[in-house]
């Protein structure tokens, strides 16, 4: 599955995704429109993914805490630029996201892997 | 940076520290930075160094071309070897430079650049850089040598 699916599926809400789901959704969109990254990895075996009825969200899977919210990971392939910064701007941007969608209650800790780096252009180095 | 350090408690996850991975923990989440991702900035900040050939003795050159005409193999990982802690990371490289340039000098500038872009990049400590010279490059060695007889 190449990074432009991730991002139509990412775009493309379905109308009975569960609270999970469109916490997933919602993350991975704000994400992969944060400057500085290339793309989201859902692993070598596609571990981490999160499953809809009709849709696959590549490199983002949300878990169910006992408090009721959803802890969110995403794992992604970033540009070669100070990477903490760039996690505090993507947490940033899914807590305002999360907080317009009116799941702002759900959502929790939000954890980063940053799995690999790329060239500017988007290849691999 | 200084403020989310103060805001943070740095903590590595088991799952991190069993990969060798770099974490930073704070109440609103983990960030997670790859012993990969750190292998391939110390890798990169070596080939920006003026004098910098290759990475990689002859034998890793040799067999890193063979796994990357296969699609398996990573240029960019070959000659480096990294320890990540919490907030530390300790690099062993091996260089290859081109002929005529100063190895000390090209050897402190190749540290001081990785030094400064794995700090810069992923926030870490660099506690060493250890550098191997193991080859020297001359610009005719590519160049195939015709035949002696036809």
């Amino acid at each position: 599955m190449g990074e432009g699916t991730f991002e139509r599926a990412a775009a493309a809400p379905s109308p009975a995704a569960s609270e999970r789901v469109e916490l997933a959704r919602l993350a991975l969109r704000q994400a992969l429109s944060a400057e500085g990254i290339v793309r989201a990895d859902a692993g070598p075996l596609g571990t981490w993914m999160t499953l809809d009825r009709h849709e696959r969200l590549g490199g983002v899977t949300a878990a169910a805490l006992s408090d009721g919210r959803y802890s969110v990971t995403l794992h992604l392939v970033a540009r070669v630029v100070p990477l903490h910064p760039l996690a505090d701007r993507i947490r940033a941007q899914i807590e305002r996201g999360a907080a317009r969608a009116g799941l702002e209650q759900a959502l929790g800790p939000i954890d980063i892997v940053f799995d690999d780096v790329a060239a500017p252009t988007g290849a691999a180095v | 940076m200084a403020e989310e350090k103060t805001a943070s408690s740095l903590a590595k996850t088991p799952a991190a520290a069993a990969k060798g991975d770099s974490t930073l923990q704070s109440e609103h989440g983990t960030t997670t930075i790859a012993e990969l991702v750190v292998t391939k900035v110390a890798s990169i900040a070596a080939h920006e160094v003026p004098g910098v050939y290759a990475l990689g003795g002859g034998t890793t050159r040799a067999l890193g071309a063979v796994t990357q005409r296969v699609g398996i193999g990573d240029e960019r990982t070959q000659g480096v070897a990294v320890e990540v802690g919490e907030r530390e990371a300790a690099v062993d490289l091996t260089l290859v430079i081109e002929y005529g340039e100063s190895i000390p000098q090209v050897s402190t500038r190749v540290r001081e650049n990785i030094i400064r872009r794995i700090e810069g990049i992923c926030g870490l400590t660099v506690t060493e850089v250890n550098v191997t010279v193991n080859d020297l490059y001359f610009p005719g060695d590519e160049v195939p040598q015709s035949a002696r007889v036809e």
